[in-house]
């Protein structure tokens, strides 16, 4: 069973690794990823240099309250959009038919678009901040990375959920992939279960997009906690105010 | 009795209303290059993917390698390659780089370098998929279906637009599979592809077998008369020629034309008087249904379905 388990795991980092290579070598997928946050970040910056955002508790700098938004864009576009172009792009082409005639398992092909997809949004938001930091001064407040991460995580958990949760793919895939495990007469029920399973993540709050709106229209209040993973992370992550405000509030 | 790699008994498959596959029996013995053959739409694709585990039968029984395809155990897909008709791969990988991945989802894959060389992509090898050719993906498609080093390969229709060197390359890479012990199915378009290569074949029409035996015998075609077709000599009638008794002539374009099941006695006369007159019988052929002639006349030489 060990052995079982380490070859799987040893086949799960090969597709991850093919997954994040396809992803880098994909020009329109790359620029998306990585380029197209980068150039938000630039000319957001260009057009609001100076100026502040207040959030409760005080008042931040611009770049310091959008660079988390914009790495939650960069989060979104490797979790929801590549799985979901990803995969309806697989199924349309016959990868995932000629998938499916390999012993590969099902779950390892789905979890190395997950990973991969992670992992690819955590590098461009960490190319972000990589590049934030000295270029436009954002400070980063160690003791509220870890709720950042979890945030991050998440919002990621969501994405990619709501990314496999698009009708018509889950549709597809549950014919195509888990039905054939466990036969025809169970598939409509899996198929239900399966909608019963993601319409709550889809639903949640905490995956609507990121508010690239006026902060002062967009900020949240005391009595209203933020409802957005962009604005979560934002103020996670640029406020150590808003720390302290949520600490009074609770 | 050879054990068996294939046996479907009573297989159906239907959508809805409309029956693909209407009632199969077939078995194919290890070792064995069976070839399925019929138009577009007779169900051969459909078989195919039942036996690969891909689709659910309506009614029947299946087994392949001893399993069940529709429970598709993983010790199932690990014995067995399949080459789509079409099978996507991912495009910015190289022809390495793929082959490796999907190698390694085998206990036993072949060697990458080897599954290369077998379809002759060496010159591709670092070759990103989006720049292949149509041919050049369908080899790849190939080496894809053979890397885990499958006991039971699927080919459903391999050489679909390969040029004719390529298409001889991919005859001796089931020549070759077909040496290792390999047992292969193969669904095809092209009659020569599975006269040379399959050692049984099936012909289907509207979800159905409608023949089934080796190539050269099927339908009866070995026992069928021959065609004997010869230029007629200059100055010289039919009638005056040693034709056998009773048979019917057909002349066309100065040509003359006859069936019998009995060529060599027939010829002997025809040739002597050819000889002793100084003649050559120019473009004279002997020649038996082909497998194309035959496939035609039982497919009715209309699209799959049953009109």
């Amino acid at each position: 069973m060990d052995g079982l388990r380490r070859f799987d795991l040893s086949l799960l980092r090969r597709w991850v690794q093919a997954r994040m290579l396809v992803t880098l070598r994909t020009p329109r997928a790359a620029f998306f990823t990585f380029v197209f946050p980068l150039l938000l970040l630039v000319l957001l910056n260009a057009t609001s240099q100076g100026s502040q955002v207040e959030v409760p508790g005080g008042k931040v700098d611009f770049a310091q309250y959008f660079t988390p938004s914009i790495a939650i864009y960069g989060l979104s576009v490797g979790c929801y959009a590549m799985p979901i172009f990803g995969l309806a792009g697989a199924r349309q082409t016959g990868l995932l038919k000629r998938v499916r005639g390999t012993p590969l398992s099902s779950w390892i092909y789905l979890t190395s678009w997950l990973v991969g997809s992670t992992l690819t949004g955590l590098a461009a938001a960490l190319l972000l901040f990589v590049v934030a930091v000295p270029a436009f001064g954002v400070e980063l407040f160690p003791r509220l990375l870890p709720a950042a991460i979890v945030t991050g995580v998440n919002d990621m958990k969501s994405r990619f959920s709501c990314g496999l949760e698009t009708p018509w793919l889950v549709v597809a895939f549950i014919h195509d992939g888990v039905g054939t495990l466990i036969g025809p007469p169970r598939r409509r029920a899996a198929c239900a279960r399966a909608a019963r399973f993601a319409r709550p993540t889809v639903l949640k709050p905490s995956i609507s997009s990121p508010s690239m709106s006026s902060p002062s229209r967009s900020s949240p209040t005391m009595s209203n906690p933020p409802k957005t993973s962009a604005m979560s992370a934002s103020l996670l992550l640029s406020s150590d105010v808003y720390a302290q405000a949520k600490a009074k509030c609770s | 009795m050879a054990e068996l790699a294939v046996r479907v008994r009573g297989l159906r498959k239907s959508y809805g209303p409309l029956e693909a596959v209407a009632g199969v029996d077939l078995t194919i013995p290890r070792g064995e290059v069976f070839g399925l053959l019929g138009p577009n739409g007779a169900g051969k694709t459909t078989i195919v993917e039942i036996l690969e585990g891909q689709r659910f039968r309506t009614a029947g029984e299946v087994e392949v390698l001893r399993f069940d395809p529709e429970r598709r155990e993983r010790a199932f897909r690990e014995r067995i390659g399949i080459v789509p008709q079409q099978g996507g791969v991912e495009p910015t990988l190289t022809v390495r780089e793929v082959i490796a991945l999907y190698a390694a989802a085998y206990p036993r894959p072949r060697p990458t370098a080897e599954v290369i060389e077998l379809v002759g992509l060496e010159e591709k090898r670092d070759a990103r998929v989006q720049t292949l050719s149509g041919g050049q993906r369908r080899r790849l498609d190939m080496a894809l279906g053979i890397a885990g080093d499958p006991e039971l390969v699927f080919l459903d229709e391999p050489t679909t637009g390969f040029d004719p060197s390529a298409r001889r390359r991919a005859w001796e890479l089931v020549d070759r599979l077909r040496a290792l012990n390999k047992t292969i199915l193969l669904t095809t378009h092209y009659m020569e592809e599975a006269q040379r290569l399959a050692d049984r074949v099936a012909v289907m029409r509207g979800g159905r077998i409608v023949a089934e035996g080796p190539p050269e015998a099927l339908a009866g075609r070995e026992l069928a008369a021959a065609i004997v077709s010869f230029r007629r000599p200059q100055g010289f009638a039919p009638d005056e020629l040693p034709l056998p008794d009773g048979v019917e002539l057909e002349q066309q374009n100065g040509r003359i034309r006859f069936g019998t099941e009995t060529p060599t006695r027939d010829l002997r006369p025809l040739v002597l008087w050819a000889a002793e007159h100084d003649r050559e019988l120019e473009g004279l052929t002997v020649t038996r249904p082909s497998l194309e002639d035959v496939y035609l006349e039982l497919t009715d030489g209309t699209n799959g379905k049953e009109s």
